[in-house]
C-alpha cells in the first residue's frame, strides 16, 4: 500500500465531508429561519406565496436578522454546552471505561511488552509518550483519548495484550497514535457538539409538545393560538431530528474516513502492513465488543467497532473490517488464519472470583478490625528525630530499599513481615494462585536471607506505603486479600499481625478514597469504660502469663490513668470479636479522651520493663487510630 | 483603497513569517530526531553488559563469544562518542558505521550460540533482557525512520512553492540529508549459506 497517497486521499475526503457538514448546519439554520417566518406569515393570515415573494414588506429587515442571530445563538449554546461537558481529559475517558493505568515497575511481562511498544511508536510518531491504561476486557480493542498531545492517553484491552503478537500490537498502537497525531478526537468532539446544537432544536419542539399536551387537558379548546404553538413545536421537532439524523450520517462518514487515515498512518509508523492487517484479521476471528457500561459514549475512539450501531453500516463509526484489511493488503484472498483457542485470563479470573466469594465471608471478620479512620501523619517532627530516621533508613539493606520503592517489591517485603516459615507450602500456593509475579518477587526476596525485618516493621511499612499508593483500587484489594490469607493461615490473628495490618491498610484506603474518616463522638472516658478495660487487660495479659500478676499490673495502670472505676477483664472473656469491637468504639474518642487512653496504652505496654515488637507496632496502630502523636521513643525505632 | 493595500501587505508579511517559522520548526525537528537516535543507541550499549552478565552464568564455555560482544560494544560506544558533534565528518561516520556492524555481527553470533542453552533462554532475567533488547532495536530503527520522515517533510516543504522563493533569504539553502547505510550493497546481496 502506498500509505502517503492513502493518507492524502483520506485527508481530502474528510475535508470535503467537514465542509459538507458545516454547509448542512448552515442550511438547517436557514430552514429554521424560513419556517419561523412562514409561521409568522400564517399567524397574520397572509398566504405563504404572497409573503415569501416579498417578505421585507411584512417584516422589518432588522427583525429577520435578529431571528437568524437568535437561531444561531441557540445552536451555538447547545454546541458549547456539549463541547464543555465532553471535553474532559483523556484520563477521565480511560477511567470511565474502567481502565487501570499501567506502571512499568509493577507490570507483568506481557504488560511490559505493551509499554515498550507504546514507547517505540511514540518515537516513530515523534509524539511524547502517553499514559497507558489497561481495560479488563476479553475482546481485542484499543482507544486513544484526549484533546491534545499532552493530555492524550492510550487504552488497550487485556484481550489485545494477550492475543496479539508484538507486530500486531505495534499496528494497533500505531493506529491509535495516528488518531492522536491527526487530532481526530478534537474533530469528532467538534462535530458531536455541533450536532447537539441541532438536536437542541428538536428537543425544544419536543418539550413544547409535551407541556402542551398537559395544558390542553385543563383548557380544552381555546382559540387558534394553541394550534400555532403545536405547529411550531412539531416543525422544530421534525427539523431538529431530521437534521440530527443527516448530520450523524455525515459524522459517521467522517469517522470512517479517519479510520482509513489512521490505518494508513499506522503503516507509515511501523512500515509493516502485515502487523495491523493481522490484528484486524484476529479481530474478525475473535471480536472487538466492549462490555463496559460507558462503552457506547466513546464508540468513535476505538480501534475497531466497540458497540454495534442502530442503522448498521450507515451509522457505523468504523468501516467494515474486511474493507480495512483489503485497503492495507490489496491482494488478500479473504481467508482468516486459524487461531488456537485459549482460555483468557479474564475468564479465568471470573471463575476464580466466584470461588473467592465464599472464602471472603470468612475473612470479613478480620477486615472489620481495620474499619477505623482518620489521617495518617501524627505528631510533630523534631530535627533530631529526622536525623534518627535517616540513620535507620541508611541501616536498612539497599536491596530492601530498592524493593520498597517499587509497588511489586514493596508488596513482597511487606508480605514477608507476615511470613511464617512453618506454613511455607500453603503460603507459596496462595501466591502461585493469586499472583505469580508477586510469588517470584517474594521468593527471591526470601532467598536473599535478610536479617530479621520484623523488628523494623514500622519503618518498613512507612517506606513501602509510598510505592503501594500507586496501586489501583483493584490491585490494592487483591493485595489485601493475599495479606489476609497470610495473616489467617494459622487461624489466629496475633496482636502484631493486627497492628501491622492496620497501619498498612488505613493510610492506603484513605489514599484510595475507599475509607471514610468517622466522626469522633465520645467525649468522656465513662462512655468507653468497657472497651478500655478490654484493651488494657489484653495488653497486660500478653506480658504476664500469671493471672495474679496481671491483676496487679492492671491496678497500677488504673492508678496511672486516674481511672479508678476500671475493672480487670479476665483472660477467658476476651475474644477477637470483642477486641475488634472495642477498637472500633475507641476510635471514636474525642481528642482529650483519646490522649488519656493512649497514655494508658503506653503505660501498660511498658509495664514489664520492655517493649516487644508486637507492642511497638501496636502503639503505632493505636496512635494512628486515635490520631495522637507518637512519643519519641516509639518513632520508627528498633525495639529491643 | 489604501486600507485594502495595507491589509494585503500585512497578510503577506504574516505569511512570510509563517514560512520562516515553519522552516525553523521543521529543521529543529530533524535535529531532535537525530538526538533521539543517539539516545536509543546509548540505551542499547547500556543494556548489553547486563545481558552478558546473565548469560555468563550459563555460558561459561562461550567466554570468547561473550568477550567479543563486549569488545564490539565498547568500540561502538566509543565511536559514537567521537562522532558526537561531528556528524558531518565523513570519517567519523564511517568508523561508527563499521563499529555498529561489528557489534551487530557479534550479537547475532551470540544469539546463535544461545540457542544451545535452553535454560538460559528460559531464564526470567534473560527473557526480560531480550525483550528490552528487541524493544531497543525497534526504537533505534523507528528513530532512524522518524528522522528520515522529518527530513522528507522538511525537504518537501523547502522545495515547494512559495517557500522556495524565501529559502535563500532565510539561509535554508540546502536539503537535509537522509540517513543511509554504508553497507547498502551488502544488505542487498543474498545471504551466504554454507554447511
Amino acid at each position: 500500500m502506498n500509505f502517503f497517497e492513502q493518507q492524502k486521499k483520506a485527508r481530502q475526503h474528510t475535508f470535503y465531508l467537514v465542509v459538507l457538514f458545516v454547509l448542512a448546519v448552515l442550511a438547517l439554520i436557514a430552514i429554521v429561519l424560513l419556517f419561523l417566518m412562514g409561521l409568522y406569515a400564517s399567524a397574520i393570515h397572509i398566504p405563504l406565496v404572497v409573503f415569501f415573494s416579498n417578505p421585507l414588506k411584512y417584516m422589518e429587515n432588522k427583525t429577520i436578522v435578529e431571528i437568524a442571530l437568535g437561531v444561531v445563538a441557540f445552536v451555538a449554546i447547545g454546541s458549547l454546552y456539549k463541547y464543555l461537558t465532553l471535553s474532559s481529559g483523556g484520563k477521565n475517558v480511560a477511567l470511565g471505561l474502567g481502565g487501570n493505568q499501567l506502571n512499568y515497575n509493577s507490570a507483568t511481562a506481557q504488560e511490559r511488552v505493551l509499554l515498550n511498544v507504546v514507547e517505540e511508536i511514540s518515537i516513530a510518531a515523534g509524539i511524547s509518550v502517553p499514559a497507558v491504561y489497561l481495560l479488563d476486557e476479553d475482546s481485542i480493542n484499543a482507544f486513544a483519548a484526549g484533546l491534545n498531545f499532552d493530555d492524550a492517553v492510550i487504552g488497550v484491552t487485556r484481550g489485545a495484550v494477550e492475543k496479539l503478537d508484538r507486530n500486531e500490537l505495534q499496528g494497533v498502537i500505531a493506529h491509535e497514535f495516528s488518531h492522536i497525531f491527526n487530532g481526530d478526537m478534537r474533530l469528532n468532539l467538534q462535530l458531536t457538539a455541533l450536532l447537539h446544537g441541532i438536536l437542541l432544536i428538536g428537543l425544544t419542539g419536543w418539550t413544547i409538545l409535551r407541556s402542551m399536551s398537559r395544558v390542553r387537558i385543563s383548557s380544552s379548546k381555546k382559540g387558534g393560538g394553541g394550534a400555532y404553538i403545536i405547529l411550531l413545536a412539531v416543525g422544530l421537532l421534525v427539523i431538529g431530528y431530521v437534521g440530527t439524523f443527516f448530520g450523524s450520517l455525515i459524522k459517521a462518514n467522517v469517522s470512517r474516513k479517519r479510520e482509513y487515515l489512521a490505518d494508513a498512518t499506522a503503516v507509515q509508523y511501523t512500515r509493516y502492513p502485515q502487523g495491523i492487517a493481522n490484528a484486524l484479521k484476529k479481530i474478525m476471528h475473535y471480536n472487538s465488543k466492549l462490555q463496559a457500561p460507558a462503552a457506547a459514549t466513546y464508540s468513535h475512539l476505538y480501534f475497531a467497532e466497540g458497540v454495534s450501531s442502530f442503522f448498521g453500516s450507515l451509522m457505523a463509526t468504523h468501516p467494515p473490517l474486511f474493507d480495512r484489511i483489503k485497503k492495507i493488503e490489496p491482494y488478500w484472498d479473504g481467508e482468516i488464519p486459524h487461531y488456537p483457542e485459549k482460555k483468557s485470563s479474564v475468564q479465568k479470573k471470573r471463575e476464580k472470583e466466584l470461588k473467592k466469594e465464599v472464602e471472603k465471608e470468612k475473612k470479613e471478620r478480620i477486615i472489620q478490625g481495620a474499619m477505623a479512620t482518620t489521617m495518617m501523619h501524627v505528631g510533630q517532627v523534631k530535627e533530631e528525630e529526622v536525623e534518627q530516621v535517616h540513620k535507620e533508613i541508611k541501616a536498612l539493606d539497599t536491596k530492601i530499599l530498592d524493593r520498597l520503592n517499587d509497588p511489586l517489591g514493596a508488596q513482597a517485603v511487606i508480605l514477608s513481615l507476615f511470613y511464617d516459615a512453618a506454613y511455607k507450602k500453603e503460603l507459596f500456593d496462595i501466591l502461585q494462585k493469586e499472583n505469580r509475579y508477586l510469588l517470584l518477587e517474594f521468593a527471591s526476596f526470601l532467598s536473599e536471607s535478610h536479617t530479621e525485618l520484623k523488628k523494623e516493621s514500622a519503618l518498613v511499612v512507612s517506606l513501602g506505603l509510598n510505592a503501594l499508593k500507586s496501586l489501583s483500587i483493584q490491585q490494592y484489594q487483591h493485595f489485601k486479600a493475599i495479606m489476609e490469607a497470610f495473616i489467617g493461615i494459622d487461624n489466629e490473628v496475633s496482636l502484631f499481625e493486627w497492628s501491622l495490618q492496620y497501619i498498612i491498610e488505613r493510610p492506603l484506603e484513605i489514599h484510595l478514597g475507599i475509607r471514610k474518616v468517622s466522626k469522633s463522638s465520645h467525649s468522656h472516658l465513662g462512655a468507653l469504660k468497657q472497651e478500655v478495660e478490654v484493651l488494657i487487660s489484653m495488653l497486660i495479659q500478653a506480658q504476664y502469663d500469671d493471672e495474679k500478676k496481671a491483676q496487679e499490673a492492671f491496678a497500677k495502670v488504673k492508678k496511672a490513668m486516674y481511672a479508678g472505676a476500671l475493672q480487670y477483664c479476665p483472660r477467658e472473656q476476651i475474644t477477637h470479636d470483642l477486641f475488634i469491637k472495642s477498637i472500633q468504639a475507641i476510635e471514636k474518642a474525642k481528642p482529650g479522651v483519646a490522649e488519656r487512653i493512649f497514655e494508658g496504652v503506653l503505660y501498660s505496654v511498658k509495664i514489664d520493663g520492655e517493649i516487644s515488637v508486637a507492642e511497638n507496632t501496636f502503639v503505632h496502630a493505636v496512635a494512628q487510630l486515635m490520631q495522637v502523636p507518637l512519643p519519641y521513643e516509639f518513632k520508627l525505632e528498633k525495639s529491643a | 483603497m489604501g486600507y485594502v493595500v495595507l491589509g494585503i501587505i500585512v497578510v503577506a508579511v504574516l505569511y512570510v513569517v509563517a514560512i520562516y517559522n515553519g522552516l525553523v520548526a521543521k529543521k529543529n525537528q530533524i535535529d531532535n530526531g537525530f538526538a533521539q537516535i543517539e539516545v536509543q543507541l546509548k540505551r542499547r550499549y547500556d543494556l548489553i553488559p547486563n545481558l552478558i552478565e546473565v548469560a555468563k552464568k550459563y555460558m561459561a564455555h562461550e567466554r570468547e563469544t561473550l568477550e567479543a560482544v563486549i569488545a564490539a560494544r565498547n568500540e561502538a560506544s566509543n565511536s559514537l562518542a567521537q562522532m558526537k558533534g561531528h556528524s558531518d565528518d565523513a570519517k567519523a561516520v564511517s568508523e561508527f558505521n563499521q563499529a555498529e556492524q561489528g557489534l551487530a555481527g557479534a550479537m547475532s553470533k551470540m544469539s546463535f550460540v544461545m540457542e544451545a542453552y535452553p535454560e538460559l533462554k528460559a531464564n526470567e532475567n534473560m527473557m526480560q533482557l531480550s525483550e528490552e533488547l528487541s524493544t531497543t532495536e525497534n526504537r533505534i530503527s523507528y528513530a532512524r525512520q522518524a528522522y528520515n520522515d522529518f527530513v522528507l517533510d522538511f525537504n518537501t516543504y523547502r522545495q515547494s512553492f512559495p517557500q522556495n522563493l524565501f529559502t535563500g533569504l532565510f539561509g535554508f539553502t540546502s536539503d537535509a540529508k537522509m540517513l543511509e547505510f554504508e553497507d547498502s550493497p551488502a544488505m542487498q546481496a543474498a545471504p551466504k549459506v554454507s554447511f
